[in-house]
């Protein structure tokens, strides 16, 4: 049982579908268990909402089964990393690092502000509002490795 | 029901109400809005909401989201589609938004200040 001693720092880890119908859960028990983990309700809102995001981009830009969620709370720097990992196409791919340089190499707000203003033109049922939102509403840093067609998404909160 | 003769959305886990009040209307949302695509959902509601607000003169909705405990981003998507209707109408035409956030819902105070800044002067926030 050596495992569940000396825990030094907090660790979940989920796989499931990609589904739809389980973000919902896994959204409210993140939120529920951050709570009480990490003591505040505000972070364990922003951290449940951008795991929601991040959820719902894996699902809609799945190209294979697998979606992995995992989340470590580093608790000497004080930092909790969040990691979605999915399958997607190459297409997909090229069409998220772009995003993602995009949205953190300006003023989270500004960039924000911008991502809605071209979502009010978009007809094609997406919004690629997710990233943005997270990165403004959190200030946490997004970070994307890619394998192949495996995509990892990171977002890391500073919770100080 | 409400003078507009237009149906309230209810869906699984949320409901959205059109309601009369003294000076406009009010919309109140609750529950969670997060499905896949919200766009054929809300996007025909809030068009048949503006197109009578016009019609009708209305200078004031008011947007209730303190009861609301989820919007994903898809959702905001369709409130951003709303609010750019407005912006570019004749100052006659223009109406105003009052956004009604929960202070201890996080996203609130966050997203929905966002929103007040695509239509600056047209929509003022009240944080309870």
């Amino acid at each position: 049982m050596e495992l569940f001693k000396n825990v030094k720092n907090g660790f979940i880890e989920m796989i499931f579908g990609p589904r739809w119908t389980y973000i919902a859960t896994v959204r409210t028990f993140l939120q529920n268990f951050l709570a009480i983990t990490l003591a505040d309700n505000k972070w364990a809102d922003v951290i449940s909402m951008a795991a929601s995001e991040l959820l719902e981009n894996a699902v809609k830009y799945a190209s294979d089964e697998g979606t992995k969620i995992s989340i470590e709370h580093i608790k000497d720097e004080n930092k909790l990393y969040l990691h979605v990992e999915n399958f997607s196409t190459q297409e997909n791919i090229k069409v998220l690092l772009s995003e993602v340089e995009k949205i953190n190499k300006g003023d989270p707000q500004e960039v924000y502000l911008m991502k809605m203003q071209e979502a009010a033109l978009r007809t094609d049922g997406g919004s690629q509002l997710g990233l943005a939102r997270i990165r403004y509403e959190s200030n946490a840093t997004i970070k994307v490795d890619i394998d192949g067609d495996l995509v990892k998404v990171s977002v890391i909160f500073d919770l100080k | 029901m409400n003078s507009f003769g237009i149906d309230n959305v209810i869906t699984e886990k949320a409901t959205v109400e059109l309601m009369d009040i003294a000076n406009g209307i009010k919309v109140t949302f609750s529950g969670d809005i997060d499905v896949q695509n919200p766009e054929p959902i809300f996007v025909p509601f809030f068009e048949q909401i503006h197109n009578k607000v016009i019609e009708t003169n209305i200078k004031y909705v008011e947007l209730d989201f303190s009861k609301l405990t989820f919007l994903n981003s898809s959702g905001i998507k369709t409130l951003i589609k709303w609010i750019t209707k407005v912006t570019p109408l004749p100052p006659d035409k223009k109406y105003r938004f009052k956004i009604i956030a929960n202070s201890e819902i996080t996203w609130q105070e966050t997203s929905l200040k966002m929103l007040s800044m695509l239509a600056p002067g047209l929509i003022e926030i009240q944080i309870k």
